[in-house]
């Protein structure tokens, strides 16, 4: 899970930092660095969530529908 | 009784249904390409201000989530109909993690603007309120799937919409400090064009999302419904 959180942060960084626009704002103040990361952050956690209710939503799906089989199985017996 | 307890297929993967993911993604993917490549750095505020491109689509989901859960609510009440509470507790659980979104990305970008996470503002007070309340409406459907629950929460539902245009007005009535970009023509064509960009992309999640959610949920009470058959089978057996 940090992997994940860690590389999504790195990839929105790297992303920003090679965003053209990203070098017309000085990126050697500090007030750019903490904008990127910040801006880093808030993108990884809408995309992190949106994976991780994805993933949510296909393993529940995956986990009723096995249960439905077994139990048409049951029933019809 | 055979042929009744089948359930057709319901349970098996639909080959259409693999596509879905994939147009998340391209939706989301291209709104990261427009946001990050497409578009300038706003003067004023520098690279941070990228963030209002998910924060207000995310917004605008939300609505859209708590509306149609809103809408399916009162169809349930007047129609007695499972799939519309189906329809709104799907709606509803996609409230809650948009509503999510806002509340995190939102005190990000504040950090920036106003040099705090989190000021008692109007909006963010109401959009604040919303999502508590889209919370509890979440956690009563895990509480319990009876009758009452149901209508219950599809009343809270009902009650919880009033915040909707709440949220929207609360700017211009008590003048907050959160900026309302929207309509006001403050964007530059490339901005709007971005944002445009962002909630059609976002709308399209929302549509992917509710419907591998409604689905779920579909099977969900199937499950149930077999899982009762078969203790009934099981006591007639005994």
């Amino acid at each position: 899970m940090k992997f994940i959180v860690f590389s999504t942060s790195l990839l929105f960084s790297t992303m920003a930092m090679a965003a053209d626009d990203y070098v017309a704002v000085d990126p050697s103040s500090i007030e750019t660095i903490s904008s990127t990361i910040l801006l880093s952050v808030s993108y990884a956690i809408i995309v992190g969530l949106l994976i991780v209710y994805w993933g949510y939503m296909a393993y529940q799906t995956h986990k009723i529908r096995h249960r439905i089989s077994t139990l048409e199985r049951e029933v019809e017996l | 009784m055979k042929g009744e307890n089948r359930i057709s297929g319901s349970a098996q993967p639909h080959i259409l249904n693999k596509g879905e993911p994939m147009l998340a993604l391209a939706a989301i993917g291209i709104s990261l390409w427009m946001v990050f490549f497409n578009t300038p750095v706003e003067n004023q505020m520098g690279i941070i201000q990228k963030i209002f491109y998910f924060h207000v689509p995310a917004a605008y989901v939300m609505y859209l989530s708590w509306a149609t859960c809103t809408v399916a609510s009162v169809m349930y009440i007047i129609k007695n109909t499972d799939k519309f509470d189906i329809l709104a507790r799907s709606s509803a659980e996609i409230a809650l993690l948009f509503g999510i979104m806002v509340m995190t990305t939102g005190p990000l970008w504040g950090k920036k603007a106003w040099g705090a996470y989190w000021v008692w503002d109007p909006r963010l007070t109401s959009a604040m309120v919303l999502t508590l309340i889209i919370l509890s409406y979440v956690i009563l459907r895990h509480m319990s799937g009876g009758e009452v629950i149901k209508k219950f929460s599809a009343a809270l539902s009902i009650a919880g919409a009033a915040m909707i245009p709440l949220i929207h007005i609360s700017v211009k009535i008590w003048r907050g400090q959160h900026p309302s970009v929207l309509g006001s023509g403050g964007l530059a064509p490339e901005m709007r064009q971005t944002l445009i960009v962002c909630m059609t992309g976002f709308t399209i999640v929302f549509i992917v999302f509710l419907k591998k959610r409604y689905r779920l949920e579909s099977l969900r009470r199937r499950g149930d419904e077999l899982t009762r058959l078969y203790h009934i089978n099981q006591m007639n057996k005994q």
